[in-house]
């Protein structure tokens, strides 16, 4: 059998505040297959977010190994994982973090730039095109709505075709409307691309929807549930 | 809202007004000297002064009264118009000082024919040409007038900041025209001015040289646009090299907070009034050494041959083989010692030089330089006398006293060998020391002189002015006199001797390899060859260490404005440390990042650094072309001399560079530290 996707081995994180140490992940074991549709659930301050830079590889464990396919993340070096993080992660997050400066396509495409790739323009307006927003190319961050700006933010992190899409409360800012048409979006691209998706969410709806159910709570994983069948039609907007 | 339009239109032409104002200010202060002296009794001329100057000042005043009205009606709070009431009032003050300022000027130079005006930089900057009021017995004039011009300095300096700061309440669209007509204008205007002003203006002209400086403004005003204009596409190009420069130019254009707009601004401006002075002072330094420079090679051989403690005897066939050398275009001899010369009204000492007339102008400028007489006297004394009649070329009153001095010495009994008198040339200070012209007599005391019975007796000899060279150099024109060789070897009782050999060449930089040609051609170890670097290295080698020195100094300056530039960048990743986060997130590595920050900061540097060079030019090449005065009687030069080096523009240009990357560096590194999760965080 390959090895999973993704693979947490006793991972802790532990912060320096005011002094005093704070572990904040007391020992997370999670392993995540190709193309599963996760959801993390659990009370504000939990540790779900310093989960997902931890699997993003934005920051360092202080103990336990990552691994994806079987090798080892946490021994690269910064510009390996630079390089590692620009081809194989996706990030999204609740405040969609754009870069004010640029258009929604120049937004969408920043991750090939970074690879000092220009032959991404195709595919990222065929993104745009995918989330919706067609008509929105040359518009920048600031003259779109949240729900658009959140959709740019979605098709920037899948530009790269990366294996691991990663969302922290993506639709944490949005209205009910507008965050089932993103919701939708994300079983959309797994159904249609065979992403994994590891999202962070507050929303019961959404959980609900999601085949795979982890919830934490004070730094350790509390129940990893899987569903046979998803309730995920009931989420769809009419 | 309906008060916006009509305010901002009006602020704009009471903005324009205002610089027109300014600018009349300013071309008044620059030539109300020359004018008031041409023109004071100029009637018709004198009205038209006034009615056009009140009616400027009274449209200003009027319009600001009006502006300062419809600003009083305008909501509390709204937009621009604490800076609208600040430009109407500052304006209306400015225009109230000024009539008085210029009245005051104008009634002065009406009713004192007598008076002086003379203008100072701060006083052509802002104010007006200053009065200076010899015949004015009122005291209250002048204290009045420079408190009117002290106020009206300051109401200048405010207006034109309020303006500028006014000038963006006038809606972009409406700027935008402006400057697209302006622009149009401008293209038009140096067209025409290429085509038919000149760029050098032709000496003593002011005409030309007024039509020069036009040519020249117009042109730089013209770059200057063009450049702005050309900052957007250039921005647009550079951004699609690749992606660190496409964030770095994108960062650069986004609009910015105010304090990061202010400081980016002035490291700009630090960085470009540094670099300008730089060059500016290394130009007119290398003017000084250029103009050094040439009056040693028009006053020097480029070679000289001779012996460390002796004399040549036997040089006859040196002098050949010296001039059949290659690169040898002439060669003179010349026999050398210190004297004394005195005339009836005093002494100085002096270097005599015997030279040969025949052959010295193949070698130096002193033909040329000759302002009273000739070179040829020295080989014909007995012309001096017959043509003594155009001697008298100086002032009335010099020569006045000079021909009475002369009739004393003419009154002597002079000697019967007064036919054989040979001739001497002095230098143009030396002549003015002794007080001599062409055809007076002077006495020169030799230290070889004869064996008396109580030691050596000096010899002395008269000698008979037979010209005055001028060569631009105070020490020659102090020391140096010049008499014919076979005259100067009986005298010196040196016969057939000489002291060395002068020589020019064909290209004064290749003197050093001739010399050591010399040397081999000549194959006498006992000869000294030196050219005339090696000659005058105390010289050079103190002019270049004064450069250097100058070239840190200022080079310092260039320092701090990188301080202002480090500051810049420290406030730009700081507010970009969110975007930094996103790039990083998204897998840019930290060299990216890194060298994100270097690009932004050497686009500030480059851009400072062109303004600078660019500005360094127009000033530099001003200088050179249209000449600013200087004292001759304390410099010994009459115009600046200026020289643009290219090397030095690159130089000064590399220097600015590097200072900027350095700057860039801490900043840049700083970047690339943010942690993504910092800065992603999201309260
Ligand atoms: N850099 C940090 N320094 C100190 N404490 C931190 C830091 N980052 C997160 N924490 C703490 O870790 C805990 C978990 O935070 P987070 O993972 O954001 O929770 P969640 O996303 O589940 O609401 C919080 O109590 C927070 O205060
Ligand atoms: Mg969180």
């Amino acid at each position: 059998m390959p090895d999973p996707l993704v693979t947490l081995q006793h991972v802790t994180k532990t912060f320096e505040h005011e002094g005093r140490p704070l572990e904040v992940l007391k020992g997370i074991d999670l392993e995540i297959e190709r193309g599963e549709m996760v959801t993390i659930v659990g009370p504000s301050g939990a540790g779900k977010s310093t989960l997902l830079h931890l699997i993003g590889t934005l920051d360092l464990p202080t103990s336990g190994r990552i691994l994806y396919e079987g090798k080892d993340v946490t021994r690269l070096g910064s510009s390996d994982l630079a390089e590692f993080r620009n081809r194989s992660i996706g990030f999204v997050f609740q405040f969609h973090h754009l870069l004010p400066e640029f258009t929604a396509l120049e937004n969408v495409m920043m991750p090939g730039l970074i690879q000092g790739s220009r032959r991404l323009e195709a595919r990222a307006r065929r993104l745009l095109d995918e989330v919706g927003l067609t008509d929105r190319l040359t518009h920048r961050p600031g003259e779109l709505s949240g729900g658009e700006q959140q959709r740019v933010a979605l098709a920037r992190a899948l530009l790269m075709e990366p294996k691991l899409v990663l969302a922290d409360e993506p639709t944490g800012n949005l209205d009910s409307q507008t965050s089932a048409s993103v919701q939708a979006l994300f079983f959309d691209l797994n159904r249609r691309h065979g992403i994994t998706f590891l999202i962070v969410t507050h929303s019961r709806d959404f959980a609900a929807m999601m085949p795979r159910q982890v919830s934490m709570k004070d730094g350790r994983i509390d129940s990893d549930e899987r569903r046979a069948q998803p309730l995920e039609n009931q989420g769809k907007p009419t | 809202m309906t008060e916006r339009r009509p305010l901002g239109f009006w602020t704009a032409v009471l903005c324009g007004l205002g610089v027109l104002q300014l600018a009349a200010v300013l071309a008044f202060a620059a030539t109300s000297t020359l004018w008031f002296q041409a023109q004071l009794e100029n009637d018709l001329l004198w009205v038209r002064l006034v009615i056009g100057w009140s009616t400027i000042q009274l449209s200003l005043l009027l319009l600001s009264v009006g502006i300062l009205q419809r600003a009083a009606r305008m909501p509390r709070g709204s937009r621009g118009r604490a800076r609208v009431f600040g430009l109407s009032a500052v304006s209306a003050g400015h225009a109230v000082i000024t009539t008085v300022s210029v009245g005051i000027l104008l009634w002065a130079a009406r009713v004192s024919t007598g008076h002086v005006l003379g203008g100072t930089v701060a006083s052509l900057l802002f104010g007006l040409t200053h009065l200076v009021y010899d015949e004015l017995d009122l005291d209250w004039v002048p204290t009045l007038y420079h408190g009117a011009t002290m106020l009206q300095t300051a109401s200048a300096a405010m207006l034109l900041s309020l303006s500028a700061s006014c000038w963006f309440l006038v809606p972009l669209e409406r700027r935008q025209r402006f400057w697209l007509g302006f622009d149009v204008a401008l293209v038009i205007a140096f067209v025409v001015v290429t085509a038919i002003l000149p760029l050098s203006p032709t000496e003593g002209d002011d005409a030309s040289l007024l039509r020069a400086v036009i040519r020249v403004s117009v042109t730089t005003v013209f770059a200057v646009r063009l450049a702005l204009r050309l900052v957007g596409p250039l921005l647009a190009a550079f951004e699609r090299i690749g992606f660190r420069t496409m964030i770095a130019a994108r960062h650069l254009r986004a609009k910015k907070t105010g304090f990061l707009a202010a400081s980016g601004t002035l490291s700009v401006l630090a960085v470009a009034v540094s670099s300008c002075m730089l060059i500016s002072v290394l130009s007119v330094m290398g003017g000084f050494r250029a103009d050094l420079t040439k009056k040693i090679l028009g006053n020097n051989a480029h070679i000289v041959i001779d012996k460390v403690y002796e004399e040549l005897s036997d040089w006859e066939p040196l002098l050949e083989r010296t001039r059949q050398t290659e690169g040898v275009i002439g060669a003179t001899p010349y026999l050398q010692v210190e004297v004394m010369v005195s005339s009836l009204s005093n002494r100085g000492g002096a270097i005599l030089r015997g030279i040969d007339p025949d052959t010295v102008s193949d070698v130096t400028d002193l033909a040329k330089n000759m302002t009273h007489g000739k070179l040829e006297y020295l080989k014909d004394p007995g012309r001096i006398l017959d043509s003594s009649v155009d001697t008298t070329k100086s002032g009335p009153v010099d020569a006045m006293m000079e021909e009475a001095e002369r009739t004393a010495a003419r009154g002597l009994p002079e000697g019967p060998e007064e036919e054989a008198m040979p001739g001497l040339i002095v230098g143009q200070e030396l002549a003015r020391a002794l007080r001599l012209v062409v055809g007076d007599r002077v006495t020169v005391v030799s230290p070889r002189g004869d064996l008396g019975p109580s030691g050596p007796i000096p010899r002395t000899r008269p000698f008979r002015i037979a010209g005055i060279f001028y060569s631009g150099m105070y020490e020659y024109d102090m020391k140096h006199a010049y008499i014919d060789l076979r005259t100067a070897q009986r005298f010196l009782r040196a016969e057939g001797r000489i002291s060395g050999i002068e020589v020019k060449v064909d290209n004064v930089e290749h003197a050093p390899a001739i010399a050591s040609r010399l040397v081999s051609k000549l194959g006498r170890d006992d000869l000294r060859v030196r050219d005339w670097k090696q000659m005058n290295q105390q010289l050079f080698g103190a002019l270049a260490l004064e450069k250097l020195a100058m070239f840190i100094t200022l080079g310092i300056a260039i320092l701090i404005a990188g301080f202002s530039v480090f500051g810049t960048l420290t406030l730009l990743v700081q507010e970009k440390r969110r975007e930094v986060g996103i790039l990083k997130a998204m897998g840019t590595p930290a060299r990216g990042v890194i060298r994100i920050f270097i690009i932004e900061g050497l686009l500030i540097g480059a851009a400072g650094g062109l303004m600078g060079l660019g500005l360094g030019f127009v000033l530099t090449f001003a200088a050179e072309h249209f000449g600013i005065q200087m004292n001759p009687e304390v410099y010994y030069i009459d115009k600046l001399p200026v020289h643009l080096d290219p090397t030095e523009f690159a130089l000064v240009g590399a220097s600015t560079v590097v200072v900027c990357l350095a700057a860039t560096l801490f900043p840049a590194y700083q970047a690339s530290r943010v942690r993504p999760v910092d800065a992603l965080r999201y309260d």
